[in-house]
């Protein structure tokens, strides 16, 4: 018979997991375009702009690179090298 | 005849079908990509050939335990049968690609094998609940999963890049959507070298079952090193001619895809297929890509998705088992003939993929016009570099031709 069980777990997981990733590039892209707005401001110098130009790009850096990680999770279960 | 003679045939046949088996599946990858313009055609392809070549040396552990359970214990799998199996799926797999369908290269195999094992033992020898629970009813799941996934997640990508209209015009920065490209090119690679370790594995398996049945090997523990160079590399070089037709299919027959979109079906399709492979519920790599292209493409507002190439889609799917069986099963029934008989039968596939080659070079499809319609596109948009360079070279023109005009009045003038 199907094991629908299982058949749950990997819908949920599958669901869930996607939609977390995109979200988090999503929003890094978001927060690098903020970060965009903000840059002819911030060369003038601006203080308040330059500040809302580095914690945007900081930001941004932050969540492509636990989108990065997402990616290396990715490659430790797909080679089983890393996990037997 | 010469076992050793029929035992270089079915090698030689099963890496025809891994051949086949890459440039069949180059599409789950890379037909997103490439239908975004994140990855040049060419360029996708190598990439993807270069993931599936890395990927079939990182395990061989599918291949130790491929088992056709579609089958029931006592049937033995001689390596007669498996020719005729293989034969069915390959035959199953060039139509639906010159059909430019995508559909699962391992239903085929299994369907071919399960044709092959009627014919020579009756229908008996297959076991019906377990077709039932390993084939149709994943069928339906698997796109179903990956589309839900993908159409939630291209949703929240255009839900939390959005700027107002006038917040773009004000500042003449857009939403920064395009980059969802360079996502693409990972998503897309990550799902490439699952393909890998997953496919060039069923090859092996099929080949080394036949060296233990023919006695060239004592039990299956191993994978000699030979079998998995030459199916490494021809999935490899398989994926490498891409299987253009299908790629179109995927990347612009079914839906219109946009970066946005095109990451939310990539990373839909990576992370289901990891999901089942970890978690239990084994799940076809085809399926699953079909379905989160659709859910991407019903996800953007606006967004379409042509039905009635989706029902041609599933309708592939449902008659992939039957149709690799009946082929497998007539195979089967020409080699029971004797010696004489394998011969004509590796003689009749061989024309028939001739014939099926020879049919679709009619109306070739190459990476030069996988998608004509993106490439008309920017040849429309052309870019401000290409716009200037064009009013310079016209101006030029236009100069040129009036000194000309000039010079001959001049001209003209003198004689009179």
């Amino acid at each position: 018979m199907i094991n629908w069980g299982s058949f749950l777990i990997v819908a949920v997981a599958s669901i869930a997991f996607t939609t977390i990733v995109v979200s988090l590039f999503s929003l890094g892209m978001r927060l690098f375009v903020n970060s965009r707005h903000a840059l002819p401001a911030a060369k003038k110098g601006r203080a308040s702009a330059v500040r809302h130009y580095s914690i945007n790009r900081l930001g941004a850096y932050a969540l492509f690179t636990v989108c990065a990680f997402a990616l290396i999770y990715g490659l430790y279960l797909i080679v089983p090298y890393f996990h037997i | 005849m010469d076992p050793i003679l029929v035992v270089a045939l079915v090698v030689a046949l099963a890496l025809f079908f891994d051949f086949t088996n890459g440039f069949h599946d180059t599409a789950n990858a890379m037909a997103t990509p490439i239908a975004t313009g994140a990855l040049k055609p060419r360029v996708a392809v190598a990439i993807a050939a270069l993931m599936n070549l890395v990927g079939a040396f990182l395990s061989t552990a599918v291949a130790k335990t491929i088992s056709v359970d579609l089958i029931n214990e006592g049937v033995n799998l001689g390596a007669e049968m498996v020719f005729a199996g293989l034969t069915g799926a390959i035959i199953w797999n060039l139509t639906t690609w010159f059909l430019g369908l995508p559909s699962s290269s391992s239903h085929a195999l299994f369907g071919g094998l399960i044709g092959a094992a009627m014919a020579y033992a009756g229908v008996a020898a297959v076991n019906f609940p377990k077709v039932v629970e390993k084939v149709l009813i994943p069928a339906l799941l698997a796109p179903l999963i990956a589309g839900i996934a993908a159409w939630l997640a291209t949703r929240l990508a255009y839900l939390i890049t959005a700027r107002s209209q006038q917040q773009r015009k004000k500042t003449g920065i857009g939403t920064g959507r395009s980059n969802f490209k360079i996502g693409q090119i990972f998503s897309s690679s990550l799902v490439a070298l699952s393909h890998g370790t997953n496919d060039a594995q069923k090859t092996m398996g099929v080949i080394t079952l036949v060296l233990v049945a023919s006695g060239f090997q004592s039990n299956g523990d191993h994978i000699q090193l030979w079998v998995i160079l030459s199916a490494a590399a021809a999935i490899a070089i398989g994926t490498y001619s891409g299987g253009w037709r299908i790629i179109k299919t995927m990347g612009s027959g079914l839906a219109e895809i946009k970066p946005p979109q095109g990451f939310a079906s990539e990373t839909a399709t990576g992370v289901t297929i990891l999901a089942s492979s970890n978690l239990g519920f084994a799940l076809s790599t085809t399926q699953v890509a079909s379905g989160a292209v659709m859910g991407a493409g019903l996800g953007r507002k606006g967004g379409q998705v042509r039905w009635s190439k989706a029902g041609q889609i599933v309708t592939g799917w449902f008659l992939t088992l039957p149709a690799a069986g009946l082929v497998g099963a007539i195979s089967a029934f020409i080699t029971m003939m004797g010696p004489w008989g394998l011969l004509a039968d590796a003689v009749i596939t061989l024309a028939i993929i001739i014939g099926i080659f020879q049919i679709s070079r009619r109306n070739r499809i190459g990476h030069h016009n996988v998608l004509s319609e993106v490439e008309g596109a920017s040849e429309v948009i052309a870019s401000p570099r290409q716009v200037r360079a064009a009013a310079s070279k016209a101006a030029k023109a236009a100069k040129a031709a009036t000194t000309d005009s000039k010079s001959e009045r001049n001209g003209k003038g003198k004689t009179k």
